[in-house]
């Protein structure tokens, strides 16, 4: 929902600003999300939850004695929770990083996927997706090739 | 008067032992963190453990900060998107690359701007609440009587909370 309302008024003011197709930058927008946000998106929004719900429930838990501690509670388990956030959103994103590196095509293979599928995209009129043809040749991208030779 | 742990290292019985001392003190919060995580999810996966007590307080935490927390979502997302979009505009025109504005748009809120806000309003609008029901019950002496009627504190006042949490991934 953040997402959707911020993408829309994203387009909103771009079209405001009326120097950019929104049609163009929407397209630009879908071409730029790949797996690794939808990974980033839901670990760094799952995992903190359960953190912060837990350390709420272990802060309130440990309390003890009369009802002015109860604020002095309140006020740890936040700090708890923010701190806990900003340190799981930044290792999850080292991590997420470093496993985009080894996951991810590189550069020349992506060249070699797209080489002639758009070719065809250009001929269909829909510059956006790959129209279906996935031209992959494992060989060009010197995956398989010898290091010996 | 029992002191902070950090008051310990600043006012001197060794910078080595305080680090020690520190060490201590996160690995065993670190621990009972998660054995408590891992009591929650154990207790959820159980068909057993959502009794009626524990589908209604489910229920009621999910109404309150989920479902109540949707128009602050909205008008988070609407005025993030708005600022984020403006000022990516501004430097990518001035760099002369504005045809990358809505990669750096998609990198700037998905990976960025929603799971934060999304931890943010999280805690702004639950973590608070959580705690101070949880403490007061505690202080009024309701746990210590939970406690004495064999209930598993775990199971009747984490578990719900933590799963309705788990579920608000609204990002």
């Amino acid at each position: 929902m953040f997402v959707a309302c911020a993408f829309a008024a994203s387009a909103i003011a771009i079209l405001m600003i009326g120097r950019i197709s929104s049609w163009a930058f929407f397209n630009s927008i879908f071409d730029a999300i790949v797996l690794a946000d939808f990974l980033n998106l839901i670990g760094r929004s799952t995992v903190p939850a359960f953190l912060i719900g837990v350390i709420c429930c272990h802060e309130g838990l440990r309390v003890s004695g009369p009802v002015t501690v109860v604020p002095q509670a309140v006020t740890k388990a936040m700090l708890r929770a923010v701190a806990v956030t900003l340190i799981f959103s930044a290792a999850f994103t080292v991590l997420i990083e470093q496993v985009a590196m080894h996951v991810e095509p590189t550069q020349f293979a992506e060249e070699c996927l797209t080489t002639v599928s758009d070719r065809d995209c250009e001929a269909s009129g829909r510059p956006w997706d790959f129209c279906g043809h996935f031209n992959f040749q494992p060989e060009a991208t010197g995956v398989f090739i010898d290091a010996d030779e | 008067m029992r002191v902070p742990f950090y008051s310990q290292i600043l006012t001197g019985r060794g910078i080595i032992s305080g680090m020690g001392r520190f060490f201590r003190y996160f690995l065993r919060n670190t621990f009972y963190l998660g054995a408590i995580s891992s009591e929650c999810v154990a207790g959820a996966v159980r068909p057993s453990s959502w009794v009626l007590p524990v589908r209604q307080r489910f229920t009621r935490q999910i109404l309150f900060g989920g479902v109540e927390a949707i128009p602050f979502t909205m008008f988070a997302g609407v005025t993030a998107g708005i600022v984020l979009t403006l000022n990516s505009y501004k430097f990518l025109e001035f760099t002369g690359q504005i045809d990358f504005l809505g990669p750096v748009l998609s990198i700037l809120v998905i990976r960025e701007a929603a799971p934060f806000f999304a931890c943010v309003i999280i805690i702004s609008a639950s973590a608070s609440a959580i705690t101070t029901e949880i403490a007061m019950m505690r202080v009024n002496g309701e746990v210590d009587l939970l406690e004495g009627q064999g209930v598993n504190l775990v199971q009747f006042l984490v578990m719900p909370v933590r799963s309705d949490l788990r579920w608000r991934r609204r990002g």
